[in-house]
């Protein structure tokens, strides 16, 4: 093995990061010969839909394939049905409700879980058949690779809460330390069925009507909780008047699904609820103002934006993986 | 491993590039086959080079041997054709010698060295000795003394001791 990987560094290692939005499909193609970026290319190919690849990009990342033997496809898995969770023994499944059995799992640095479904990973595989993957990576991964480089956030004895905005996906993670509190992923592009099925229908901005449904979901009997939560959610939450003030669908999406995230944070008994000192967003869609000045106003958060390419994120963990696995 | 999925097996060269890596090593591999077949055979030549020049080496003593040998054979055959030749010339001595012994004289006694004559006899008279025998006896050697007694039937009998100086010797009359 070592002489093979001393061999192949030799060879030029091409690395081409690809995530796919509703009608987009984004490209990134970074080469490397002897540890050393020689070539890198952004590329964006407009899309039917996210199920099927168009035979420009199927042509596209063939050509760049039969150019070079060492050619490692990566993807930026941002389908539902994927999660992240504390711990990694068996007991953190149940914990969670995750069937084992029905999820690929993957236990990192041993403190936590990231999982997608295998129908999902079935999913994507299947839309890059004709092309071939090689790796899939969990946004959750590309978010822990974010903050681990991020040596001054963890070094804080505080919850911080890190979100990855990205084209179509929000993924959230709070963090302890090293230690993972809270993970979800949610789709920007399109509304999430599962919890806000009237939100658009009906008064679409009725933030109290969100709450009950939230509530519904979590199956939370009690009176007094329900009072609780109802004013801690009251606190959190945005005013009617401010939705309206200029906020596009996708952002009002944002702001809603992060204050469901931090609703079940705080409520649920699953999550050892903590209170969270600071935002750190690292942004690769470009997150607008009026998102960021809510957030401020509503939350009273200490907030941090980093601007980063989550293409070029996708490619550095594959490059690490094809150096250390491979 | 950090992705849901498995990196597809890559292949360290295209196929061409395989292709003449094999061609290469099947080539290197024949040329180092090769190498060792020459190897092997110029030891094998060596060592029989060896052999051969320590046989050479052994021939030649043989050879020197036999060479000494016909030396040794050449002087025995010098030796015997010398001694032959002394032989001949020493009959030749003696027939003349007996040639010259008239027959008035008769010999009792006769010890030839090389370069001496001892000659015993009876003679009829001393005269006879005289006339017939000393003059060519003189002429022979350098020195011829005689003696003379009478026995008692009457005849002189003598002692004719001849010598010659050296180097002369009886041969080269």
């Amino acid at each position: 093995m070592g002489l093979f990987s001393s061999v192949r560094k030799r060879f030029v290692i091409q690395l081409i990061a690809v995530a796919l939005e509703e009608k987009r499909c984004n490209i990134y193609v970074k080469k490397i010969k002897n540890s050393k970026v020689i070539h890198t290319e952004k590329k964006s190919f407009d899309i039917e839909s996210k199920e099927q690849l168009t035979p420009q990009v199927i042509n596209y990342l063939n050509s760049l394939q039969n150019m070079h033997e060492q050619t490692y496809v990566a993807l930026f898995l941002n389908t539902l049905g994927q999660g992240a969770i504390s711990g990694c023994n068996t007991g953190a499944y149940e914990k969670f409700g995750v069937d084992k059995k029905s999820v690929k799992s993957i236990c990192i640095d041993n403190r936590f879980t990231i999982y997608a479904s295998l129908i999902d990973i079935n999913w994507v595989d299947k839309i890059f058949q004709n092309v071939g993957l090689d790796f899939i990576f969990s946004p959750f991964l590309i978010l822990n690779s974010f903050i681990i480089k991020d040596t001054n956030t963890i070094k804080k004895d505080e919850v911080k809460l890190y979100i990855l905005n990205t084209n179509n996906g929000l993924t959230i993670m709070i963090k302890h330390r090293a230690k993972l509190l809270y993970g979800s992923f949610f789709n920007l592009a399109k509304e999430e069925n599962l919890l806000y099925e009237d939100f658009e229908s009906g008064d679409s901005t009725s933030v109290d009507n969100l709450e009950e449904e939230l509530f519904d979901e979590f199956d939370i009997d009690e009176e007094s909780e329900v009072e609780e939560m109802q004013e801690f959610g009251d606190s959190i939450t945005f005013d009617d008047e401010d939705m309206q003030n200029g906020l596009s669908q996708k952002d009002m999406r944002f702001v809603k699904y992060l204050d469901a995230s931090l609703k079940e944070f705080y409520h649920s008994d699953l999550y050892e609820s903590s209170f969270i000192s600071s935002i750190k967003i690292y942004d690769d869609a470009g997150i607008s103002e009026d998102v960021i000045k809510h957030i401020k106003n509503e939350l009273f958060l200490d907030i941090n934006v980093d601007k980063i390419s989550i293409l070029e994120a996708i490619s550095e963990i594959a490059e690490e993986e094809v150096i250390s696995y491979a | 491993m950090h992705s849901f999925i498995k990196p597809r097996k890559k292949k360290l060269l295209d196929d061409m590039s395989s292709l003449w890596l094999i061609f290469i090593g099947l080539m290197s591999v024949g040329l180092i086959g090769f190498g060792i077949y020459i190897n092997y055979k110029s030891s094998f030549y060596i060592k029989m080079l060896e052999e051969r020049s320590l046989n050479n080496d052994k021939l030649k003593k043989k050879v020197h041997d036999l060479k000494s040998d016909i030396q040794i054979i050449n002087m025995q055959k010098e030796l015997f054709d010398e001694v032959t030749s002394t032989n001949l010339l020493l009959k030749e001595s003696v027939k003349n010698l007996f040639d010259l012994v008239p027959d008035q004289i008769t010999l009792t006694n006769v010890i030839m060295e090389k370069d001496s004559l001892v000659l015993k006899g009876y003679a009829i008279s001393k005269e006879s000795y005289m006339l017939l025998l000393e003059p060519p006896l003189k002429s022979i050697f350098d020195e011829s003394k005689v003696t003379f007694s009478t026995n008692e039937r009457g005849f002189f009998q003598f002692v004719s001791k001849n010598s010659m100086q050296k180097n002369r010797g009886l041969a080269d009359e």
